[in-house]
């Protein structure tokens, strides 16, 4: 009895002492953060009631870190992660190239009518067939193709290149990682765990789940007093080690030693039975125990299969987390709050989130969504030229400028530039006042072109001074001038907000979700859904 | 329960236990030492341990489970696993060695890669459908018969047509056995291109079925 019992503790030990030991932990994959690279992997907390440990999520910025990645000319970006790792198609769109392409590799690349991009994805594992086909239409999320370094690539990464189809340009690498669809990587949340997506779909507003973020799990050892240094420190030089190893390490002593312990029991037990003679206590005894030899064996072998059937590969085991929703948020395209939320900077912009009053009197934030109208989408669609796909942009740009003087923005339309012009989107307020907001060539109200947007458009005593036009916007002649947000990086967001009841305003370029900002049109801080 | 109180029945369930246990765990901690597990993959797409043999001023890489080996330079970037889909994928330049996850416009790549010989089609029409080669022909690799052809690098445009990269070319090297079609490519760019082809083409030579 004594026996089985034991046995029946090392199955558990062995087979479900993982569960006992990470209660909060599910069977899943694991990814490999590399130690070496241990800039490019971000901390989230993250803890059970037994442990605490620290989670890496492998991020971007191979071929610059990511610090440098605002001053990056790079017209890719590049995303280390684990072969094998499975990528997603970032928005809806139909699959021109899905093969071989030299320096590419195995690559393949979408064309996302709706939101007037393309993008091509380069590397990608060989032999199995890609999971899509040249034609096949994809929605965002879909599975595309898996990470390895085919082509001209040295060292398993993504290679994404994202091109904006109505210019014909390709995005640098720090607006490629500022899309929604990529923002996860900006902010060390999205990449390089072995099968969570590189990149989220481009859905905004919605949440990671917990299981599509698998993360390699590296304890946060304590230093040695004396030496101040972690054990593994000492032994391997590393100041890390991952929980999995130790797992499965300890996982197969424990089968290994069961299996010798069982090996030498049902030897002694059978010699005993052999030597018992005529003995019936004897014999009973070493019967009894070759019983408890082979339930614990069987309990053993089915916490093994039990496992593998889980987890396949059981070669090594792997341990999956479930993140806390603290930590989702880092990874979801969140809008930006009054307490600081997100600030993104570039070396082209600043994106602002500043806490205001609607003209209803209504404190609100920023949270705006413009989702194209079905009808822009089908002109995008059937464009065949790009001066058709410049019409379509126009007629988007007013669909989106009015979408926001709905909402209470008042849009000077520059017609310089046939867009609504970012120098001078204003907001009509509660005091049905007019504040303007300018991002170009002043800092506040009274210099600069701030002050010259100003003057246009209020009389003296700050009401309206412009009518708006048949079509319900203001126009303006070359005398605004173009300097926009992109010249002027000595804006801060604190400065305005203490000299201005209103608004921040967000650049945005194809509006088609919060944060995908260029300079082509902007809009006031309101919140406006289609 | 009877029937395990005869001893016979017991010594027997005993050792079939242990053996079968033992089998397990020997499989499971040693059966994949050519392998690498790559995670939620098949096994047999797993990445393949490479064995390197270092000799003077060369090393012979040995891919056991796929069964072949390549002898090049030692200052050439030889990574320590192949690929189970792709292959394996050593790089020069003469510059020194490229940090890993990058995409490199210069420099030599040789890749080796295992595809299933092709049943319904002979290597020609194989390489003309899955690497627009043109002008296959016949070649010989050490021992062994092969085909090889050359072309520039291509690269797609924006409009979805290719178009040659200058200063680039790529030579790949076919050979096939009963089973597997081995793929060997050179694949230069750079202002050496054509030196880099050359110096690759010598090591392809050094190829071996094992």
């Amino acid at each position: 009895m004594k026996n089985t019992l034991f046995a029946l503790l090392i199955a558990i030990a062995a087979g479900f002492g993982v569960f006992a030991f990470f209660p909060e932990t599910t069977l899943a994959q694991t990814a490999t953060c590399v130690q070496s690279r241990e800039k490019e992997c971000f901390p989230l907390p993250g803890g059970s009631a037994l442990w605490t440990w620290t989670t890496y999520l492998k991020g971007a910025c191979l071929n610059s870190s990511c610090s440098d990645i605002a001053q990056s000319d790079h017209l890719a970006l590049d995303i280390a992660a684990v072969e094998g790792t499975p990528v997603f198609s970032p928005w809806d769109g139909v699959v021109e190239i899905a093969g071989e392409d030299d320096g590419c590799g195995r690559a393949v690349q979408i064309l996302h009518p709706s939101v007037n991009r393309r993008t091509r994805m380069c590397h990608f594992q060989r032999a199995s067939a890609l999971p899509v086909h040249v034609g096949e239409r994809v929605s965002a999320g879909d599975l595309v193709g898996y990470v390895y370094n085919s082509g001209r690539s040295h060292g398993n990464h993504l290679h994404i290149q994202v091109t904006n189809t109505v210019k014909g340009s390709v995005m640098r690498e720090q607006e490629v990682v500022s899309l929604p669809a990529f923002r996860g990587i900006n902010q060390g949340g999205i990449g390089g765990a072995s099968t969570s997506p590189v990149f989220l779909t481009a859905t905004a507003g919605t949440t990671p789940k917990a299981s599509d973020i698998k993360l390699n799990l590296e304890l946060d050892w304590p230093r040695l007093p004396g030496v101040n240094k972690t054990l593994n420190e000492l032994v391997e030089g590393t100041s890390t080690i991952y929980l999995q190893n130790i797992v499965n390490f300890i996982f197969l002593l424990v089968l290994w030693v069961s299996a010798i312990i069982a090996f030498v029991s049902v030897i002694y037990a059978g010699f005993s039975y052999i030597i018992s003679g005529a003995n019936p206590t004897a014999r009973s005894k070493s019967i009894q125990g070759i019983k408890n030899v082979v339930f614990g064996t069987a309990i053993l072998l089915s916490s093994v299969v039990l496992l593998n059937f889980i987890n396949p590969n059981l070669a090594i085991l792997q341990i999956g987390i479930s993140l806390p929703p603290e930590a989702l948020h880092l990874l979801a395209p969140t809008a930006p709050t009054a307490s600081g939320g997100l600030r993104q900077n570039t070396t082209d912009h600043k994106y602002y989130p500043i806490p205001f009053t609607d003209r209803t009197g209504a404190e609100d934030t920023f949270a705006a969504q413009v989702v194209m109208s079905s009808e822009t989408a089908n002109c995008f669609e059937e464009a065949d030229t790009k001066e058709e796909e410049d019409t379509c942009t126009d007629k988007y740009e007013k669909e989106i400028a009015n979408k926001f003087k709905a909402a209470g923005a008042i849009i000077v339309w520059d017609d310089d530039d046939s867009q609504p012009s970012c120098a001078a989107v204003c907001m009509q307020l509660a005091n049905d006042s007019l504040n303007c907001r300018q991002f170009g060539s002043g800092q506040d109200n009274d210099s600069g072109g701030a002050k010259m947007i100003w003057d246009r458009i209020r009389n003296s005593d700050g009401s309206a001074k412009w009518v708006p036009s048949d079509d319900g916007f203001y126009h303006v002649g070359d005398s605004i001038n173009d300097k926009w947000l992109r010249d002027d990086d000595s804006i801060t967001g604190d400065e305005d907000l203490e000299s201005r009841q209103c608004v921040a305003a967000y650049v945005v370029e194809a509006i088609d979700a919060p944060g995908d900002f260029g300079w082509d049109a902007c809009f006031c801080n309101t919140s406006v859904t289609q | 329960m009877k029937l395990l109180s005869h001893p016979g029945v017991l010594i027997g369930i005993s050792a079939f236990a242990i053996l079968a246990l033992i089998i397990l765990v020997a499989i499971f901690s040693f059966s994949s030492n050519d392998l690498v597990e790559t995670p939620n993959t098949p096994r047999e797409l797993w990445r393949r341990n490479l064995n390197t043999q270092v000799g003077e001023g060369t090393v012979r890489v040995v891919n056991s489970h796929d069964g072949y080996a390549i002898t090049v330079p030692s200052s050439w970037q030889v990574p320590d696993v192949a690929s189970g889909t792709s292959g394996l994928s050593i790089f020069y330049h003469p510059l020194g060695l490229a940090a890993e996850g990058v995409d490199l416009p210069e420099g030599l790549f040789l890749k080796v890669w295992v595809e299933p010989a092709p049943q319904d089609a002979d290597i020609r029409t194989w390489a003309q459908q899955n690497a627009r080669a043109q002008n296959v022909m016949p070649t010989t690799i050490g021992a062994y018969s092969a085909f090889s052809f050359s072309r520039p690098l291509q690269e797609t445009t924006m409009e979805l047509e290719t178009s040659p990269i200058e200063d680039s070319l790529l030579k790949m090297f076919l050979v096939q056995d009963e089973e597997r079609l081995f793929v060997i490519s050179c694949s230069a760019e750079g202002a050496e291109y054509l030196a880099w082809i050359a110096l690759c083409e010598e090591h392809v030579s050094s190829f071996e079925i094992l």
